[in-house]
């Protein structure tokens, strides 16, 4: 951004072009008052101080050992005293041990780490005269009822100065003599570092004299030292925070177990995790928060190694009840290893990491730990246990990774029915939930003897595996169809398979059983003559004695793929184009309109092939085998060329590439090539399931009146059969209606008419037409007389 | 983000020109201390001075920048502010002073996380390593002067390549080098702050900062663009020749103009340097500073705040004698940069050329 002038209203300065030191000094910021005397304000906290000490029940005056820091005290009775050095009194000893950057030649027992701060003895000299002891912090803590503070502070004095105990009058302190220091010590109490360093300057520049209390110049020291490791632990400046470390062991304390985890963790993250252990041992030798114990564990645990954790793990101390301290790190250890194990099959968990997890899954609400188990058991070989735990994680979450573990578990244990109702709703959510579904609809398909399937349930498999172009699934699904007697339907899902890979034997064996079951000669020799060569078995079915008695002459409206149907030119891998309408869905049940809900529902794919298949004989324009072989997008191909592509897309059913290779000839055709594409694409679409679509491409060009009418009647019949499928019989009697004016109506859309009245609840109307289809001797007819029947009898 | 700071988004190499420029005579230090009045300082902190101790770039979302930390010191110790120079110190130590090379991350966001960018800006952490470097002196603060050094030698290990016999200073220590980006190595002329360069070599003489700054004097003169024959912001040294650099508006922009002002300040005053500079900036004392395209010779905008009119004034000042308008010599803060490149000005005024103030 520009950045424009802008008065702003403080009013102009005039510029003093001073060099020497200024005559007029402004006083800035919260020290402003500086030119006051200290002793102008005295402030006396009267009537606020009388029980300002007594925090939490403990009297800090009492004679006795006051309630130090309990580190402090640990510290002071356990292990080598670790104490913050006395500031300025005594240089800081060299690098301590936990921070050095290099391992000692021997390395360091981690049951004997050395301590993070050398041992600093108190400062001899004239410290030890307790008039000496600067209590000016310890009063401010005290005021500010700064419990922590307060006792730590007492804590270093007592460790200073052995002497020294705390003044008895720390419940009336002795009025502020000095304001202006009082003020540093807050900023100092509030973190306001850049703050006190002010004030100190601003002092010093005023009064030369004057003589900062090294106390306070090292905690500020100390303070700064610490903010900035730990913005650099956040900036993820590992080497900032282990030299900031080395360079302020008086940090490293039980009464600041971040900075020590920051350490340790910073130690972890620059490859020293062996120093990043002996920060967490001396923790836990050291300190003894429970709490701060617990933490250091589970924060140990993401960057340690097993090793080296249990290093840690072996410091745990056992509380009277026999509990041990890291019992609830135990289960996150456990959930590890067997998490590890259950991605490995060749790592084992162990069994009491095993049943610790069983335990805390059973009492969870979570699915968590649960599905853990299931995938571990699942990838050691124990389908069952693995499907008992999914089923338990079922029933507190549905995930994709649930019903994914589940689905796989029941097929291993030849339940592939359960596994496919598993596995059908998150069957879109990711290739391996795809994966997994496709796999189980295949085992489902591929049972001997074959399982009874629901016919919802076959539609949406043939629908999912069509999807995916699944050349296994297309090859059960064919062996499903001819096991129960669809043999035309079989071909075509063998061709699909065939289609989606060439090589798929089990599916040329199929192909030839099908066309050799039809009967249609020529199409069986061609498989035969492909696939003879490379399968024995096929090769045998040409016995004659195998062939059965021919009743078709021609293969040319029988499915074929373009490895049989033109072999020796390159496979073409199928594009996938989203929906794939190559194969047809089994119908295993009556496709005929009855008031069956789910006879209706099953799939209007039928419906839409009839139409192609009444138009077969487009004429002239037929596609020539090859025009399907080109790689070449349709945009590219010409006019002449889409349209070959386009007819011949049709022929095998991939309608939506057939859509756009007429779209390119319409766009590029002369008059007669456009109406031709238009008719084209109209059957396409038509075939595709896209009424509305086709509706529209039928009128891209003008068309002879029967082409047109046959368009319009396909369209309505569309329309008719969708509007039905949904209930919507209005419409459906609407679309019929149309259709009657262009063409004699034929049973089935009498039956849809009738159902549509019946419906609606029409009943009279819905019986004549009944009683004149029945009139034709159709049974359904017959029997929709009889619900209707049934539907009106009085009660 | 301004055209300013987009400058860490992008990366850069580079050739000399073979032509040895006239060495200047080394002029004396600038001392900087009491050069500027408590009253205009005073102002300038109650507009851009945190009382955490951060400079507030409100130009650019309130940012901080080492820049305005380097800045910040230097007037704090022009106005002899030892209080003031403690804060700003102490944040940029404690809040910026991160990394594990001895540099500061260029950028402090008001928002968490604060450090987004874990990336340094050399002239940035130049001017703190100067900025301490004389309050060390003038103070006599060891504590200064430790940091001032230490900055100093991880600039140089970090940020002060040799190419091709010629010594850079990459505008960052990551994403300007050669192996960083394809027209690699890129630099910055404004980030050659000349005065500077001495002190860093009494600081750090490992590095040779001498010929850093004879390195950055042939650049001026062959990385001439334009009609006015004036440097980009951003320039590539790719292969050995000076182009404006892939992906960085070719503009003499609001980096650039601190190029002139930064050989004021270092006593350089070789006219064959200055000239393009002053030609233009002819008449910018009244119309403002303009910010130039150097491919089509565009005035992209002008710069009319006080504190940029007030560079051409100086340039007046110290090539002829010119003085300060008056109407440039009151103080009145508009935003962070141009506030402080007119007290930097009027700061460098009072210690070399009172008489034009």
């Amino acid at each position: 951004m520009p950045v424009r002038r802008a008065f702003i209203g403080l009013g102009s300065i005039a510029i003093v072009a001073l060099t020497s030191a200024a005559a007029l000094r402004i006083g800035y910021g919260p020290s402003g008052d500086m030119g006051l005397t200290a002793q102008a304000s005295e402030r006396t906290l009267a009537g606020a101080s009388a029980d300002l000490i007594s925090l939490g029940g403990q009297d800090v005056s009492a004679r006795q050992w006051p309630p130090v820091d309990t580190i402090q005290m640990a510290q002071a009775t356990a292990v080598p005293p670790v104490q913050m050095p006395p500031p300025a009194a005594a240089p800081l000893p060299p690098a301590a041990p936990l921070v050095t950057e290099t391992q000692p030649a021997n390395g360091t027992p981690a049951s004997s780490p050395a301590p993070p701060v050398t041992e600093v003895s108190p400062t001899p000299g004239t410290a030890t005269d307790p008039n000496a002891v600067d209590e000016t912090a310890l009063r401010y803590f005290a005021r500010q009822g700064d419990t922590r503070r307060l006792n730590a502070e007492i804590g270093r004095l007592r460790a200073l100065y052995p002497d020294w105990y705390p003044p008895d009058n720390l419940t009336q302190p002795k009025p502020i003599a000095d304001p202006l220091l009082d003020q540093m010590w807050k900023y100092y109490s509030d973190g306001q570092y850049a703050a006190a360093r002010g004030a100190i300057a601003d002092r010093l520049a005023h009064d030369p004299q004057w003589k900062p209390p090294a106390d306070l110049l090292a905690r500020l020291d100390i303070g700064e030292a610490r903010e900035r490791l730990v913005n650099a632990s956040n900036a993820q400046q590992w080497d900032t925070v282990v030299s900031i470390a080395a360079a302020t062991p008086s940090l490293l304390t039980c009464a600041d177990v971040d900075v020590l985890w920051r350490l340790s963790e910073a130690f972890a993250k620059s490859d020293r995790s062996s120093r990043a252990r002996d920060v967490g041992t001396y923790v836990l030798s050291n300190c003894v928060d429970p709490k701060e114990r617990l933490a250091t564990v589970q924060k140990a645990m993401t960057y340690l190694k097993d090793g080296e954790l249990d290093d840690l793990l072996k410091l745990e101390r056992v509380g009277a009840d026999g509990q041990g301290e890291f019992a609830p790190v135990k289960g996150d250890l456990a959930r590890k290893r067997v998490g590890a194990a259950a991605a490995d099959p060749k790592q084992k968990a162990t069994p009491a990491d095993l049943a610790l997890l069983a335990q805390i899954a059973q009492n969870a609400t979570v699915a968590d730990d649960a599905v853990l188990l299931g995938g571990y058991w699942f990838a050691h070989g124990d389908p069952a246990q693995a499907a008992k735990w999914y089923e338990l994680a079922k029933t507190r979450a549905d995930t994709p990774e649930i019903a994914r573990g589940y689905a796989y578990a029941l097929n291993q244990l030849k339940r592939p029915a359960d596994g496919e109702a598993a596995a059908y709703q998150w069957r879109d959510d990711s290739p391996e939930n795809k994966q997994a579904y496709l796999v189980v609809a295949t085992a489902l398909l591929s049972l001997d003897p074959p399982a009874k399937i629901e016919p919802d349930v076959l539609a949406r498999m043939a629908k999912a595996i069509s999807e995916a172009r699944f050349p296994q699934g297309a090859q059960e699904l064919g062996w499903y169809a001819y096991n129960i007697g669809q043999t035309l339907t079989a071909a075509r899902w063998f061709t699909a398979a065939l289609t989606w890979d060439p090589n798929n034997e089990p599916s040329a064996f199929g192909l030839a059983l099908a066309y050799n079951r039809l009967g249609n000669k020529a199409a069986f020799q061609k498989v035969v003559k492909v696939w003879g060569p490379r399968s024995e078995r096929i090769a045998r079915l040409a016995d004659p004695r195998a062939a059965a008695q021919g009743r078709r002459s021609s293969a040319d409206d029988l499915p074929l793929p373009p490895s049989i149907e033109n072999p020796g030119q390159p496979v073409r891998q199928a594009a996938s184009t989203g929906q794939d309408t190559l194969v047809p869905s089994i119908d295993p049940i009556s496709s005929e309109i009855g008031p069956g809900e789910a006879a209706v529902a099953v799939d209007p794919v039928p419906a839409s092939a009839r139409v192609v298949r009444t138009s077969a004989t487009r004429g002239s324009n037929g596609g020539g085998g090859g025009a399907c072989n080109g790689s070449q997008p349709a945009g590219q191909l010409s006019a002449s060329a889409a349209l070959a592509r386009g007819w011949c897309m049709l022929n095998l059913n991939r309608s939506i590439e057939a859509v756009d290779a007429f779209e390119t000839a319409l766009q590029k055709g002369d008059a007669k090539m456009r109406q031709d594409a238009a008719y084209g694409k109209t059957l396409a679409n038509l075939q595709a399931g896209l009424t509305d679509a086709a509706a529209v491409s039928a009128a891209a060009a003008s068309q002879p009146a029967a082409r047109s009418t046959e368009m319009r009647v396909a369209i309505l019949s569309q329309r008719a059969i969708a509007a039905y499928n949904d209930n919507r019989f209005v419409e459906t009697l609407m679309y019929l209606n149309e259709l009657s004016q262009l063409a004699p109506e034929q049973n089935d859309r009498l039956m849809m008419r009738g159902w549509s009245y019946f419906h609606l609840r029409r009943f009279q109307e819905a019986k004549q037409i009944f009683v004149a289809v029945a009139g034709t001797g159709s049974h359904e007819a017959a029997k929709a007389l009889a619900a209707l029947a049934e539907t009106t009898k009085p009660r | 983000m301004s055209p300013r700071f987009a400058r860490l988004l992008l990366i850069a190499c580079f050739v000399l020109s073979g032509m040895v420029m006239t060495r200047e005579p080394r002029a004396a230090e600038l001392t900087i201390r009491g050069t500027i009045s408590q009253a205009a300082w005073q102002v300038y902190c109650e507009r851009f001075l945190d009382p955490s101790g951060r400079i507030i770039d409100d130009a650019n979302g309130n940012i901080s920048h080492t820049e305005g930390q380097g800045y910040g010191l230097l007037l704090a110790l022009a106005a002899d502010d030892r209080a003031g120079f403690e804060r700003i110190w102490t944040f940029t130590q404690t809040e910026m002073l991160l990394r594990n090379d001895g540099l500061a991350v260029w950028k402090w966001l008001p928002t968490t996380p604060h450090v987004p960018d874990i990336n340094n800006a050399s002239d940035g952490d130049l001017l703190i390593a100067y900025a301490l470097s004389l309050a060390g002196k003038a103070w006599s603060d060891d504590r200064y002067t430790q940091a001032a050094t230490a900055l100093a030698e991880a600039l140089g290990k970090a940020t002060v390549i040799d190419e091709r016999g010629e010594s850079l200073l990459l505008p960052g220590a990551s994403g300007f080098a050669t192996k960083d980006r394809a027209d690699g190595p890129v630099i910055n002329l404004s980030y050659w702050i000349f005065e500077a360069l001495p002190v860093m070599q009494q600081l750090a003489p490992d590095t040779d900062w001498q010929a850093l700054a004879r390195s950055g004097l042939d650049l001026l003169a062959s990385a001439r663009f334009g009609d006015a024959g004036l440097p980009s912001e951003w320039i590539s040294l790719h292969g050995g020749k000076a182009k404006p650099a892939a992906g960085f508006d070719p503009v003499f922009g609001y980096n650039a103009l601190r190029i002139p002002f930064y050989l004021v300040r270092a006593g350089i005053d070789n006219p064959d340097l200055l000239a393009p500079f002053s030609a233009a900036w002819a008449g910018a004392g009244v119309n403002g500073l303009p910010i130039i395209n150097v491919m089509t010779n565009q005035i992209d905008e002008r710069l009319t705040d006080a504190g940029y009119r007030m560079l051409p004034a100086l340039l007046a000042c110290v090539r002829s004698g010119t003085k300060i308008p008056s109407e440039l010599k009151s103080f009145t803060p508009t935003h962070y940069y141009p506030s402080t490149l007119y007290l930097l000005s009027i700061s460098y005024l009072a210690e070399r050329h009172a008489e034009c103030l």
